[in-house]
C-alpha cells in the first residue's frame, strides 16, 4: 500500500513494517471498507451507502484498469465531507471542502522543454494521511455549515449574523438541501434499506446488483440505463420520497470522488502504486483517457532555446529596447495535434450519445 | 500626498491604484473577499497562490473565491410585472477576491472596433433618438483612436500574447475583423488546442478569417512570470503557475510601490459624502464591514469604486446616491444623481452555443479554452467605411471548449445511471471528443433593464440584496437568430477528405441553449421581432460574467450617471471605473477595456483633467494629450509608451 519512493525512504530509515506511523495506519483503516473509522455513518448506513457508491460507478471485471467508486473509497469521502467540521486535525487540517496548495506531487516539474525526475511533494495530503484544506471564511463556514446541518445550525448562529437574513433561509433564500446533507444522507440511506427490504427481502446492500440498478434508477427516474445493453432491469415499486431525494446528493459525491482529486478521499500515491500512478494519474482517470491534474509539468514545455530573439515564431513580437520574446514550446501531451489516447465513436455510439444529450438538455 | 479610496481590487480597481500610486497617491484598496496569494508586494516572481488543478473545488463545488449564493444571494425578475423577485440566489455571481473575476477567467483579451464607439450615429441614431427602437443605443464619449494607447498599455501591463507583430516596418494583424493598432503584441499566440484549430480550419475554408485569440495569459517569461504550459484548468480555475495575467499583476505593481494599503475582507457598504462650498457634493470616505461585520470608516480624498456594475450600484444607493424615481417607466434625476439613470443600462452578453461531438479523440480538456475566435459575426467593420447598418451586430465566437469528467459525469447523471452512465464516460463525448462555438452576442442597452436593492431580502451581515430585473430585446435575439445557422454550418464542414484533418468527422451537431427558429431573413423587421419573441424565453436567470452598464458615462449629465472620465456628475471627487461605464455592450471579452477605461479615468484624475458640467467632442480630444502624458510616464518601459 505504499508507494515505491515511500517503501524506500523508510525501508532505509528502519525497515518498512516498523516504520508505518501510528497515524497513517489508521489513515489506511478510514479510507478503506473499515466501519470502525467512520466519522458520520454509522455501520449500516456505511454499508448501504458503499453498496449504493458501488452501483453508481461499478467496478468492471479487473479493478485495476476498470475501477469504479470502491476503488475511489466513494463511501469515505462522503464520510468525511458529511462530518466535515469534526473531523480530528490528525485527519483533517480543516473542513474538507477545498483541498489547499498546489500540487499533487503526480507529475514533475520541467526544465529547458523536458520533464524532470522532480515531483513535488502532494501538498494535498500528507504522508502522514493528514488532509489539507483551505481554511473558510466566516461567511464560507456558515454557508457551508448551514448545508451540512441545515435548519438546526440557524439556533447555533455566531452573534454577528444577521437575524433578519437568517430568518429569510429556506423561505425567502433558497438552500440546496433544506434539512442539511447530514440528515438528507441519514434518512436516504435508511429508506433505500426498508424499501429494499419490503421489496426484495434483504437490505440494500444484501440485494443482487440488479435489483440495485433497479431500484437507483427508478429513485432517481434515469431512462436511458440499459441503453446499450438492452437487458431489462427488475421493477421495484414507487420509491420512497427520502430515497428519491438522496439519489442527485449521493450520485453528485460519488462522481466528485471517483473523477476528482483522490486526495478528496484520503488517497494519493502513498495508498497503492497500481491504482495512482505517477503521470498517469488515478486508474479512473486512465480509464476514460484523462490527465487529471498535470502541473507543474503541464502539457506544452518551453524551451528557452528553441527559438532565438529574431527567429522563427518570435519574430515581430515585442520591440527592441522594451522587450523581446524568445523560447518556444514541445508539446509534452499533445495539445495541438492529434491524440495518444482515448476512444473512436462508432455511428452507434454516436447515437446513443446524441439521444443523451438531447434527453438530458430536455429534463433539465 | 493625496489619498485615494479604490472600492475592489479586480482588474479595474488594480489599475487604478497602480496608475494612482506610481503619481504619487496614497491609496487604500478594499476588497470584500479574501486573499488567495502570498508575498504580495514584492517581485512578480515572489508571488504564491493557493491554487491547484482541482475540479472537485473550483468546478463541480462553488469555488472558494466565488460570492457565496446562500450568504450573499441576488435576487432577479425579468419584469416587475412579476412582483419582487421570481429567483434568489447566484445571478451573475462573479469572484469576490483579490484580483477579482479575472483570477479564473480564461483571458480572451479583446478590444472593440472602431465602430462599435460610433455605431449609433452610423446608423442614423442621436443621444435623444436612439436607433434601435425600444433601446437607449449611443456612442461612446471617445473614439477606439482616442482609447486606443490605453488599450495598448493594459495589454503590456497585464502581459497579452496575441497574432499581431511587426512586419515590414508596420504592424500586421492576421484578424481583418480588428481596426488598427499602434503596437504588436509583445509575445506570439501560445500551442493552439485541437479542438480550436479544428472549427478554425472550417471556417476558413468558408471564407472566414479566425485567428488566435488575443490572450491575457503569457506565452513567454513575462516581467518575472513563468509561460502558460497548458495544464487544461484555465476557465474556472485560479492559474497554478501565475502565467494568466489578472488584476492581482498590476494590484502587484501597485503595492511595490509602498504606498498601497490592500484590505482583504473590508466590504464597503456606506460612501460618506457632504455638500462642498461649490454646490457639488465630495466624497470624505468610506464605511465598511470586516468579514464578522465589525464596522470601519476610512477617509479619503476621493473615492472610487471599482466593483462590479451590480455592486457599483448596490454601493451608491446604500449611500443615498440615488435617482429620485422608482418607476423603471421613467427617469427623473435627484441632486445626487441629477441623470437618474443610476442602476439603468444594465448589460450582459447574449450567449448563443453550438456543439459538435467528433470521431476521434481531441483530448479538448487539454489547452486554454479557446485558442482561436472569429470575430466575422460581430457586425460590418471594423472601420466606419466598412459600415453596413442592415448587417446584425451580434459577436464574436469562441472557439474550443473544455470539459473536465465530473461535470461531465453529472451532465450525463439524470438520463444514465451504472454501466451505461459509466459507459458514457469512457466514450467521454465532452472530454475528449468536444468542440464548440460560444458567441457573445452585443446586448442592447435598455431603461427597463436595471439593477436596485431588493426590497425584503438581506445578505448575512444584514445589509440589502442587490436586485437584477433584466429582460432581452428583440434586436440580440434577431442577431443571434441569424448567426446561429452559420455556427452550425461551420461545424458541420469540420474535417474530412479536403480538410487538413481528413480522418476527423463531426458526428452531429447540436445548438445549446434556448431553442432559436432556425432561419430569420433579416434582422431588424417588424415580422422578425415578433417571430422571435414569441420563440424565446425570456426570462432565464442572467449568468453571464460579462456585465456592463448602469453608470453609463455621457458628455452631459442628461444622458449618463457619470461623466466621460467617469466622475459621478453631482460629486467633485467621487468615481465608477470599469464596465459599469459602458454606453453599449459590443460583442467581444470585456475585461480589457475595463482595464483600459480604468487606467483612462486613473490618467484624468492624475492629469487633472475633466470636472466640467458637460463636454463637447471637441474638448476630450484635446484632452487627449494630458492623458497620453500621464500614460507615457506612468509606463515609460512600454511599446505604447514608445510610438505615441
Amino acid at each position: 500500500m505504499l508507494s515505491r519512493r515511500q517503501f524506500i525512504q523508510m525501508a532505509v530509515v528502519a525497515g518498512a513494517a516498523a516504520a508505518i506511523p501510528p497515524v497513517f495506519e489508521s489513515f489506511r483503516q478510514a479510507a478503506g471498507a473499515d466501519t470502525e473509522a467512520a466519522f458520520f455513518l454509522t455501520p449500516q448506513r456505511w454499508a448501504t451507502c458503499q453498496a449504493l457508491c458501488s452501483r453508481i460507478v461499478p467496478t468492471g471485471s479487473d479493478p485495476a484498469t476498470d475501477p469504479g467508486a470502491t476503488e475511489a473509497h466513494a463511501v469515505a469521502f462522503i464520510d468525511r465531507f458529511l462530518a466535515a467540521f469534526e473531523l480530528p486535525s490528525s485527519v483533517a487540517d480543516n473542513p474538507p471542502i477545498w483541498v489547499t496548495g498546489n500540487f499533487s506531487g503526480r507529475n514533475p516539474t520541467s526544465r529547458d522543454g523536458y520533464a524532470t525526475s522532480d515531483f513535488p511533494p502532494d501538498a494535498f495530503l500528507s504522508d502522514s494521511g493528514t488532509g489539507h484544506f483551505l481554511g473558510l471564511t466566516p461567511t464560507q463556514e456558515v454557508s457551508w455549515r448551514l448545508q451540512l446541518y441545515g435548519p438546526d445550525y440557524l439556533k447555533t448562529l455566531p452573534p454577528w449574523v444577521s437575524e433578519k437574513w437568517a430568518s429569510q433561509i429556506a423561505s425567502l433564500i433558497p438552500v440546496a438541501y433544506p434539512q442539511g446533507l447530514r440528515q438528507l444522507y441519514d434518512d436516504g440511506l435508511d429508506a433505500f434499506d426498508s424499501w429494499s427490504k419490503s421489496t426484495f427481502g434483504t437490505t440494500f446492500a444484501g440485494a443482487s446488483p440488479e435489483e440495485q440498478d433497479a431500484m437507483l434508477a427508478v429513485a432517481g427516474n434515469v431512462v436511458l440505463s440499459n441503453v446499450w445493453t438492452n437487458v431489462p432491469l427488475p421493477t421495484p415499486p414507487a420509491p420512497p420520497a427520502a430515497a428519491s431525494e438522496l439519489v442527485p446528493a449521493i450520485t453528485l459525491h460519488t462522481f466528485q470522488a471517483t473523477y476528482g482529486l483522490p486526495e478528496y478521499a484520503w488517497l494519493n500515491q502513498v495508498d497503492d502504486p497500481a491504482y495512482v500512478e505517477r503521470l498517469g494519474g488515478t486508474a479512473q482517470w486512465r480509464a476514460i483517457a484523462y490527465d487529471g491534474d498535470t502541473e507543474p509539468l503541464g502539457n506544452s514545455l518551453f524551451d528557452p532555446n528553441m527559438y532565438g530573439p529574431g527567429e522563427g515564431p518570435n519574430e515581430g513580437f515585442g520591440m527592441e529596447g522594451v522587450y523581446v520574446p524568445f523560447g518556444g514550446y514541445r508539446e509534452f501531451r499533445p495539445v495541438s495535434t492529434l491524440g495518444d489516447s482515448g476512444t473512436v465513436l462508432s455511428a452507434a455510439d454516436a447515437e446513443i450519445v446524441k439521444q443523451a444529450i438531447v434527453e438530458a438538455r430536455s429534463k433539465k | 500626498m493625496t489619498r485615494a479610496i479604490v472600492v475592489g481590487s479586480g482588474i479595474s480597481g488594480a489599475t487604478l491604484a497602480r496608475v494612482l500610486a506610481r503619481n504619487g497617491y496614497e491609496v487604500v484598496v478594499l476588497e470584500k473577499g479574501r486573499n488567495m496569494f502570498a508575498n504580495l508586494g514584492g517581485s512578480n516572481a515572489a508571488v504564491t497562490n493557493l491554487f491547484s488543478n482541482d475540479e472537485v473545488g473550483w468546478e463541480s463545488r462553488t469555488a472558494p473565491i466565488n460570492q457565496d449564493p446562500v450568504t450573499e444571494p441576488r435576487s432577479f425578475r425579468s419584469d416587475p410585472s412579476e412582483g419582487d423577485r421570481v429567483f434568489v440566489g447566484d445571478v451573475n455571481d462573479l469572484p469576490t477576491t483579490v484580483g477579482g473575476g479575472t483570477l479564473h477567467y480564461d483571458a480572451k483579451f479583446r478590444r472593440y472596433r472602431e465602430v462599435d464607439f460610433v455605431a449609433n450615429s452610423l446608423m442614423g441614431g442621436t443621444a435623444d433618438s436612439p436607433a434601435i427602437p425600444g433601446t437607449t443605443y449611443a456612442d461612446w464619449p471617445m473614439t477606439y483612436q482616442q482609447l486606443e494607447p490605453f488599450y495598448a498599455v493594459s495589454e503590456e501591463v497585464t502581459g497579452t500574447q496575441g497574432p499581431a507583430r511587426m512586419r515590414d516596418g508596420r504592424v500586421y494583424n492576421p484578424n481583418p475583423y480588428e481596426s488598427p493598432r499602434s503596437t504588436p503584441f509583445a509575445m506570439p499566440p501560445g500551442v493552439q488546442q485541437l479542438n480550436s484549430l479544428l472549427p478554425a480550419e472550417s471556417a476558413r475554408r468558408l471564407g472566414y478569417h479566425p485567428a488566435p485569440v488575443p490572450t491575457s495569459i503569457v506565452s513567454r517569461p513575462y516581467r518575472d512570470r513563468p509561460p502558460c504550459n497548458d495544464c487544461g484548468f484555465c476557465l474556472d480555475y485560479g492559474c497554478t503557475i501565475n502565467a494568466k495575467s489578472s488584476g492581482v499583476w498590476p494590484l502587484n505593481d501597485a503595492l511595490r510601490t509602498g504606498r498601497v494599503q490592500l484590505l482583504s475582507g473590508a466590504n464597503a457598504v456606506e460612501i460618506l459624502y457632504s455638500r462642498g462650498p461649490n454646490g457639488r457634493f465630495k466624497a470624505q470616505g468610506v464605511r465598511y464591514l470586516d468579514p464578522e461585520g465589525h464596522p470601519g470608516t476610512l477617509a479619503g480624498d476621493l473615492v472610487v469604486l471599482a466593483n462590479t456594475p451590480i455592486e457599483a450600484t448596490r454601493l451608491s444607493l446604500l449611500s443615498g446616491i440615488a435617482p429620485a424615481q422608482p418607476n423603471p417607466s421613467a427617469t427623473s434625476g435627484s441632486e445626487t444623481e441629477p441623470s437618474g439613470l443610476l442602476g439603468r443600462n444594465l448589460m450582459f452578453h447574449y450567449q448563443t452555443a453550438t456543439i459538435t461531438i467528433v470521431d476521434q479523440p481531441i483530448h479538448s480538456f487539454r489547452g486554454r479554452t479557446s485558442t482561436q475566435t472569429l470575430d466575422a459575426f460581430a457586425g460590418s467593420g471594423p472601420g466606419p467605411d466598412q459600415f453596413d447598418p442592415t448587417v446584425p451586430m451580434a459577436g464574436l465566437l469562441e472557439i474550443g471548449g473544455n470539459l473536465n469528467p465530473v461535470t461531465e459525469a453529472e451532465y450525463f447523471a439524470s438520463v444514465l445511471s451504472g454501466e451505461a452512465h459509466k459507459q458514457m464516460m469512457a466514450l467521454g463525448p465532452f472530454v475528449d471528443h468536444l468542440c464548440t462555438f460560444t458567441m457573445q452576442g452585443q446586448d442592447m442597452p435598455q431603461l427597463t433593464n436595471y439593477v436596485d436593492l431588493d426590497p425584503a431580502i438581506v445578505d448575512v451581515w444584514g445589509q440589502p440584496i442587490p436586485r437584477v430585473t433584466y429582460k432581452n430585446h428583440p434586436y440580440e435575439l434577431a442577431a443571434a437568430a441569424y448567426y446561429a445557422p452559420k455556427m452550425v454550418e461551420i461545424m458541420e464542414n469540420i474535417g474530412g477528405p479536403g480538410s487538413a484533418y481528413p480522418t476527423i468527422r463531426p458526428l452531429f451537431v447540436l445548438q445549446l441553449g434556448p431553442g432559436l427558429p432556425s432561419v430569420l431573413e433579416t434582422p431588424a423587421g417588424a415580422q422578425v421581432q415578433e417571430n422571435v419573441v414569441n420563440n424565446f424565453p425570456l426570462s432565464d436567470v442572467p449568468a453571464s460574467a460579462h456585465i456592463m452598464g448602469t453608470h453609463r458615462m455621457a458628455l452631459d449629465r442628461d444622458h449618463g450617471v457619470c461623466d466621460p472620465y467617469g466622475r459621478y456628475w453631482a460629486f467633485d471627487n467621487l468615481y465608477c471605473a470599469g464596465g459599469a461605464l459602458q454606453p453599449t455592450a459590443p460583442g467581444y471579452n470585456v475585461s480589457l477595456t475595463f482595464q483600459a477605461l480604468s487606467y483612462w479615468v486613473a490618467a484624468a484624475i492624475v492629469g487633472g483633467v475633466g470636472g466640467q458640467d458637460s463636454y463637447t467632442p471637441l474638448e476630450v480630444g484635446s484632452n487627449m494629450s494630458t492623458l497620453v502624458s500621464v500614460l507615457k510616464s506612468t509606463d515609460p518601459d512600454t511599446m505604447i509608451a514608445h510610438v505615441v
